[in-house]
């Protein structure tokens, strides 16, 4: 008897090819673990005298729902392989993203009291995208700040699981890629080997963000930047590393001195480094293999164009930022090209040639194996090298080389997979920005083409602000429901690398 | 390089066969140079000077001449791999031919050479593009010139779908198979050439139909504007959908009735051009109702035109009666890249705009004078994305693309994937050579501007927004911006990848 035939004798549950059940126990069991997350800004409202119940409430509700999925999974066997493995990240960062806006709804933040605004934040912030809804600063306390900071620091534990455990083996990005730069042998299942590698880098990260505090409150304390209190160093490391883009502060950096600016600038560049390559650099003194990545350079070539023509255009113009073109240009190279999206300056009202920079940078993101968002640089250097290889191929069409990547072949099934990625993200790209500029038309903000470019490139590629009324010291909060929904799900879309969310909308994916 | 290594045996150490190469162009040039006649006689006929056209003849003809001889004895080596040399070279020499009689006439708004390059190349590249900001002062003669470099870029542009471009599979030589069985006798040489003087004809014969089409509607009263001058001018530049009108203001002079009857020929123009020979001539016009590009391409003029009425109707910007015309009209004439305007839409808002800049990226069907990326690509792409998405689920999984049921072999795909990727990796560089140098030497320009001059530029459909607008002119760029453009127009014009591949040292050596 065939499968099909045996499938349709067993009824038409059966005939999912996904153990839809398995899949949400598993999703049950993460949202249990993090539940337990809201206990920090327990501990902060506490310290501070605040009210504590938003968050013990936020708990409580995702310690419950993950118990219950749990539960409804537990009397079944689970078949969970990796097939299912989509279909539970994706509604794993949905619930986090929901489980993350939950507090602003317990609690009224105002601007944020709709649920649909709470998951955008929500969203933003576990995406580590930073776009934010909020407009007035003053209204959030202490523990709901650093509750919107630590939603990101949370969401980039999860990207270096996802990077290094989960997409690799769901072939999204550079598989092998990343596995020749890991010790050991090929990663075949999520057992101790993988386990020890996400540890190793949950590790790394930890330690960049404690470094950053401690660079950062030491700033505060020498008196170099008086207003960097220990809450905004801890407040900043929290969004700096995972390249969110967080800022307690109205006017995000704008505040800070100079000293603040170009220890952020550091620990942003070194939060778009590929961690496997800084901690074989930092760690075992593999200095030359860093040095010598195709991606660490390209990564250097263009923040430093982009980064020159900032610099040159604020010296020789008049605009905000004009009174120190070098820390405000390399700031925002950096800001943007990694995602972080945090600002020094409001480029918003920056002239043609440097918006056009930034709406570039946008579609870069770091290094594969890091915590930024976008194409990445590792896809970019794959797919310009295929594409000489194709007019290779006009010449000699006999001609067979593979596209090399660090002087390594690159495996035809990674070529085609970055192509992909790379068509895929521009297509949702358009059409992103065709449904925001549709619905800004008729009930929205007055956008300028680029503004709908901007938000429609900063959400996808998980950058945070853009320009025009979401501008860097703006809100998103002029847009109306419509377009929040679609750049959440942007956000969304973009942070899972498009394809694990895409195969859910297809038929294939559920059955056979 | 030191010399021993140079010298012994340099010319043998060139993998093409150069002057082989350039005899052809030369040879091409040379017949090409004829086609100044033309406005010569309608110099005399109006009473002007028909020195410059038989100036640019005279000189087109001994360069041709010239070339023709360096070549000569050896252009039976001249293959495939030559092809790309060929054809870049030609369009290039074309464009120069050109550019003669403007710089030969001495008039003061083309007297600079890289204008009137560039005016001559968005002739025959069929762009549109104008630098002139007095259309109305030309001459007749010259303004027929203009209109005639369109449709013998037309021409040129038939030969290459058929003859250059399957062969780096961007066409699809399986697409020209399908659609043009001939008997199996003839080699590929022969059939090309019997197809070619086909759809020669074809093209002749449509243009034809809207000279009579437009001279009827002059003639009736419909139009009084629509003169006999007028509608020769125009049906020149519609179907090899070029967009030279000249009209100072484009097709805005004319009524209705001329509106219509070029919406529809823009429309045919934009239609491959061997499913028409099949559907009229062959009478088969089920495989033309069941083509699947058709499909997509009509569904897409519907969308566009849907979305521009729908704004215009609602902003109330040109009259509740005129919004379907206008908004038909711009649809049409951007997506196929002919690039006439009925309106001035450089002052429209945002999302037209961006409807319209869009557009610009879709183009016509292969093996029509349409540019840009055209239909068959886009539905070629998003059939391999589906493709791909499935196969992220099962990676055994192995299916083909299929295209009006015939299954598409992976090397085309690969070719149009590819495609796709240089032309949006040329847009992009090309913006931001354009952004910077308006932001260094002028003029200011939104960047909404400068994506559209530089999408206009690529796709080769003719305006822009402002202030190259359809009402204004291209002539405010510095000199640096105008060689970009003309370079995109042709890189454009040729499919991008015979351009580049002579940019490698590979295509040179061996």
């Amino acid at each position: 008897m065939t499968r099909a035939a045996a499938a349709r004798r067993l009824g038409p549950r059966t005939r999912l090819a996904i153990d839809v059940v398995g899949a949400l126990g598993l999703v049950g069991t993460l949202v249990r673990y993090l539940s337990l997350s809201a206990l920090a800004p327990v501990a902060v409202a506490l310290g501070y005298g605040e009210s504590p119940w938003p968050f013990l409430g936020a708990g409580a509700i995702a310690g419950a729902i993950g118990l219950a999925l749990e539960r409804i999974a537990a009397r079944r066997p689970r078949r969970v392989g990796w097939r299912e493995g989509s279909l539970v990240i994706s509604l794993t960062w949905l619930l986090a993203a929901a489980y993350g806006g939950l507090p602003y709804v317990l609690a009224g933040v105002p601007g944020l009291d709709r649920p649909i605004d709470a998951l955008f934040e929500g969203m933003s912030g576990f995406t580590t995208t930073g776009a934010s809804l909020l407009l007035d600063f003053e209204a959030l306390n202490h523990s709901m700040a650093m509750w919107r900071q630590l939603t990101q620091w949370l969401g980039g534990l999860g990207i270096i699981v996802l990077a290094f455990a989960i997409l690799p083996r769901l072939h999204v990005g550079g598989r092998q890629l990343l596995e020749s730069e890991l010790p050991g042998p090929e990663i075949n299942q999520l057992g101790d080997r993988v386990r020890q590698t996400v540890r190793r880098f949950w590790v790394l990260y930890v330690a960049l963000t404690v470094l950053e505090a401690i660079a950062l409150a030491v700033v505060g304390w020498t008196g170099l930047d008086d207003r960097m209190s220990p809450f905004d160093a801890i407040a900043h490391a929290l969004t700096t590393i995972p390249t969110g883009g967080f800022s307690p502060e109205s006017r995000s950096l704008e505040g800070f001195a100079a000293a603040t600016h170009w220890v952020v600038i550091v620990f942003m560049f070194l939060a778009g480094m590929n961690f496997a390559l800084l901690w074989g650099a930092l760690l075992r003194g593999r200095i030359r293999a860093l040095l010598r990545d195709d991606e660490l350079q390209l990564y250097a070539v263009v923040l430093a164009a982009a980064a020159g023509l900032l610099v040159v255009e604020l010296a020789t113009e008049d605009l905000s930022g004009s009174d120190n073109p070098l820390r405000h240009g390399v700031f925002q190279a950096v800001a943007l090209m990694t995602g972080t999206g945090f600002a020094t300056v409001d480029f918003a009202g920056w002239p043609t040639l440097a918006l056009m920079t930034i709406v570039a940078l946008m579609f870069f993101g770091g290094a594969a194996g890091s915590t930024t968002g976008s194409v990445k640089l590792l896809r970019h250097v794959i797919v310009a090298r295929s594409l000489k290889r194709e007019l290779r191929l006009a010449v000699h069409p006999e001609s067979v080389r593979a596209v090399r990547f660090n002087r390594s072949p690159v495996e035809n099934d990674v070529v085609r997979a970055a192509i992909v990625f790379v068509l895929l993200y521009l297509g949702l790209f358009v059409a992103g920005t065709g449904i925001i500029a549709l619905d800004a038309s008729f009930d929205g903000p007055t956008l300028t083409a680029l503004d709908a470019f901007s938000t429609a490139a900063s959400t996808l590629g998980n950058v945070g602000p853009a320009s025009g009324p979401a501008g860097p010291m703006a809100s998103y909060e002029s847009f109306s429901d419509v377009s929040t929904i679609v750049m959440s799900a942007l956000m969304w879309l973009g942070r899972l690398e498009i394809l694990p969310v895409l195969v859910l909308f297809t038929r294939t994916y559920w059955r056979r | 390089m030191s010399d021993a290594r140079t010298r012994p045996g340099r010319r043998g150490r060139l993998g093409i066969e150069l002057a082989g190469a350039i005899g052809v162009a030369g040879t091409l040039l040379m017949y090409l140079s004829v086609s100044a006649i033309v406005p010569a006689a309608i110099a005399l006929g109006y009473g002007e000077s028909p020195w410059p056209f038989l100036g640019a003849t005279a000189i087109a003809a001994a360069v041709g001449r010239g070339l023709a001889q360096i070549g000569r004895g050896r252009e039976t080596h001249v293959g495939f791999r030559e092809g790309y040399l060929v054809v870049a070279v030609t369009w290039l020499l074309a464009a120069a031919f050109g550019a003669l009689p403007y710089l030969l006439s001495g008039d003061a708004q083309l007297d600079r050479p890289l204008d009137a390059l560039f005016e001559a190349m968005s002739g025959f590249t069929t762009t549109g593009a104008s630098i002139l900001t007095d259309i109305e002062g030309l001459d007749r003669s010259m303004a027929m010139w203009r209109q005639l470099t369109q449709w013998l870029g037309g021409m040129g542009i038939i030969v290459l779908a058929l003859a250059v471009l399957p062969r780096l599979r961007v066409g699809g030589r399986q697409l020209l198979e399908s659609e043009l069985p001939g008997p199996e006798v003839e080699d590929f040489a022969t059939r090309i050439r019997s197809t070619a003087r086909r759809l020669w004809a074809l093209y002749v014969g449509l243009t034809a139909a809207l000279v009579v089409l437009l001279l009827a509607i002059g003639w009736s009263g419909l139009d009084e504007a629509m003169t006999p001058f007028h509608a020769f001018a125009h049906a020149f530049s519609t179907m090899p959908t070029g967009g030279f009108s000249p009209k100072a203001r484009s097709i805005e002079a004319f009524g209705p009735a001329t509106e219509w009857a070029l919406t529809a020929f823009m429309i045919i123009a934009g239609i491959n051009f061997a499913l028409i020979w099949r559907a009229t001539v062959r009478r088969q016009p089920r495989v033309a109702i069941r083509d699947e590009e058709l499909r997509v391409y009509l569904l897409a003029a519907v969308l566009g035109s849907a979305i521009l009425i729908a704004v215009l109707w609602k902003e109330d910007i040109a009259g509740h009666a005129d919004a379907i015309r206008h908004g038909t009209f711009q649809a049409v004439s951007i997506m196929t890249t002919t690039g006439f305007a009925s309106v001035d839409f450089s002052g429209w808002s945002t999302l037209p705009l961006m409807t319209l800049v869009a557009l610009m990226f879709v183009g016509g069907s292969a093996i029509s004078t349409a540019g840009s990326i055209k239909v068959v690509r886009h539905l070629l792409l998003a059939r391999v994305l589906r493709r791909e998405v499935r196969r992220s689920v099962h990676r055994e999984l192995v299916e083909p693309i299929r295209l009006n049921g015939r299954v598409i072999d992976e090397r085309t795909v690969r070719a149009a994937v590819s495609f796709i990727l240089l032309y949006v990796g040329t847009f992009v560089i090309g913006s931001g050579v354009i952004a910077l140098d308006t932001a260094l030497q002028g003029p200011e320009m939104r960047p909404i501007n400068v994506l559209a001059v530089t999408a206009t530029t690529l796709g080769n459909v003719g305006p822009g927004l402002s202030p190259a607008g359809p009402m204004g002119s291209f002539e405010s760029f510095s000199d640096v911006s105008t060689a970009t453009m003309t370079v995109l127009m042709w890189l454009g014009r040729l499919e991008l990848i015979p351009v580049f591949v002579l940019l490698s040292r590979r295509y040179w050596r061996r």
